[in-house]
């Protein structure tokens, strides 16, 4: 890293990849090729046209990265997509982040919604208002409110998972009711649900909250039933349990 | 190798591991992606393993945890060179080849000073086929020119060496992802290698 190398986009410019210390983008930008830097701040519209390495990248607004992203911490207040997969320790977005690829990091904190091609990995992953994986969710503990829309996942698995419904603001102009969750297999030690679809919910402690829909729950040390979700089979410790019918 | 399968509620039965263990291993690659078999059955979904693989996996996991990070733990599994640079004595010393076939290999691949970790693993294999008597110093050159032209090949996971020999003409191949290899009658097998298990080997070695 050279001293003194800064770009910086003022209006409307674009500029050549390489190795800066600090990049910023007031207006409306662009970066042509791969591009690592200590610092990437974005205000306005601005694309990256590569993949992308950052101690710290900040974007208010929206940007568009075309490649990969690998960097220490994320903010995003805005909306920012990326065409590929990303490496993000530590995630904070207010707004939208969506990718074609997977995310693996160590903490993420959403308030708004997430989507993903593949992998959501986290080992902490607190989200308030809607995500997407079209892969895996995991994570250590993994704490959601649903506030709007529907919510998918093929597979959530870790060890604390937590799946609440949040009432959407009323004044957002969000759908209206709460968010829901469609999603095939949940897996983890503890395991609370509401509004959720899942064909399979398997853990140690399941607690299957208001709004839920399960084919099929197998748990091994406790379980706890809100009286208006249905659930079809249930299996405790291997062996089948009849369902109870209010 | 086996291919047998262990659905993943056995798994978690039989090595007593929980489901937030299993996921945070697969989170630090500890459990390659491609070991998680999904598979329809009767109840839907359900995901497998490769039994003996995983089983040694957790194993070792669970031994070694004690005094390595998760994160050192998955340096170790991963099939990409470490940053591990040694000279030939100390390579010596810490018993990864012994000097004649140091010497040997000095002689054949022209390394000197520090080795890059894949020259120390492809020395760790040449030393393991001839210490085990399995090949001869003719077969070993041979096996380093294979090395050498392939070295892409091997940073990849699962890839297998195979030595033959047929009345007397030995060959050796790469296989790649290795399902099975049929051979000519008359043909035998003198070695088999897994450089995924040497390359755990080398590192435990190494450490």
């Amino acid at each position: 890293m050279s001293g003194q190398n800064h770009v910086k986009i003022h209006g409307s410019g674009s500029a050549s990849g390489g190795t800066y210390d600090k990049i910023t983008i007031r207006g409306e930008g662009t970066i042509l090729d791969d591009v690592e830097c200590q610092v990437f701040k974005t205000f306005g519209t601005s694309e990256l046209q590569g993949d992308i390495r950052y101690e710290k990248l900040d974007v208010f607004g929206e940007t568009n990265v075309k490649g990969a992203m690998h960097g220490t911490g994320l903010k995003v207040i805005g909306q920012l997509t990326s065409g590929s997969d990303a490496v993000i320790h530590h995630t904070k977005v207010r707004g939208s982040l969506d990718l074609a690829g997977g995310i693996k990091g160590e903490k993420a904190d959403i308030k708004g919604s997430i989507s993903s091609g593949g992998n959501i990995e986290m080992e902490t992953f607190q989200l308030h208002g809607n995500f997407v994986a079209a892969g895996l969710l995991s994570a250590e503990v993994l704490d959601v409110g649903l506030r709007f829309g529907v919510s998918r996942a093929a597979e959530i698995g870790g060890s604390k998972i937590s799946i609440k419904k949040k009432s959407a603001l009323p004044f957002l102009p969000f759908g209206k009711g709460d968010g829901t969750l469609e999603v095939k297999i949940i897996e983890g030690d503890d395991i609370t649900i509401e509004n959720t679809r899942a064909d399979i919910v398997r853990g140690k402690n399941v607690t299957i909250g208001s709004g839920c829909e399960i084919g099929l729950v197998e748990y091994s040390e406790s379980f706890k039933h809100n009286s208006n979700s249905t659930i079809k089979e249930k299996i405790f410790n291997g062996s089948y349990e009849k369902p109870q019918m209010k | 190798m086996s291919h047998e399968l262990i659905s993943k509620k056995d798994l978690l039965d039989l090595t007593g591991i929980s489901y937030g263990q299993l996921y945070r291993w697969k989170r630090k690659n500890l459990i390659p992606e491609d070991w998680f078999i999904r598979k329809s059955t009767f109840t839907g979904q359900e995901t497998f393993f490769p039994k003996q693989k995983i089983m040694e996996r957790i194993d070792k996991i669970q031994t070694m945890k004690e005094n390595l990070s998760l994160d050192e733990l998955a340096d170790m599994f991963s099939p990409t060179a470490s940053s591990l640079n040694l000279t030939a004595s100390e390579l010596i010393s810490r018993g990864i080849a012994s000097e004649t076939v140091m010497n040997f290999f000095l002689e054949h691949t022209g390394v000197s000073g520090e080795f890059p970790f894949d020259q120390i693993l492809n020395l760790y294999m040449l030393s393991s086929m001839l210490e085990s008597g399995d090949i001869q110093l003719d077969e070993g050159r041979m096996l380093l020119e294979l090395l050498k032209e392939h070295s892409k090949q091997l940073q990849k996971k699962d890839a297998i060496i195979i030595f033959i020999r047929k009345l007397g003409i030995s060959s050796c191949l790469i296989l790649m992802n290795g399902e099975d290899v049929f051979f000519e009658k008359g043909t035998k097998m003198v070695a088999r290698l897994s450089i995924t298990k040497c390359m755990e080997e080398l590192k435990t070695k190494l450490l």
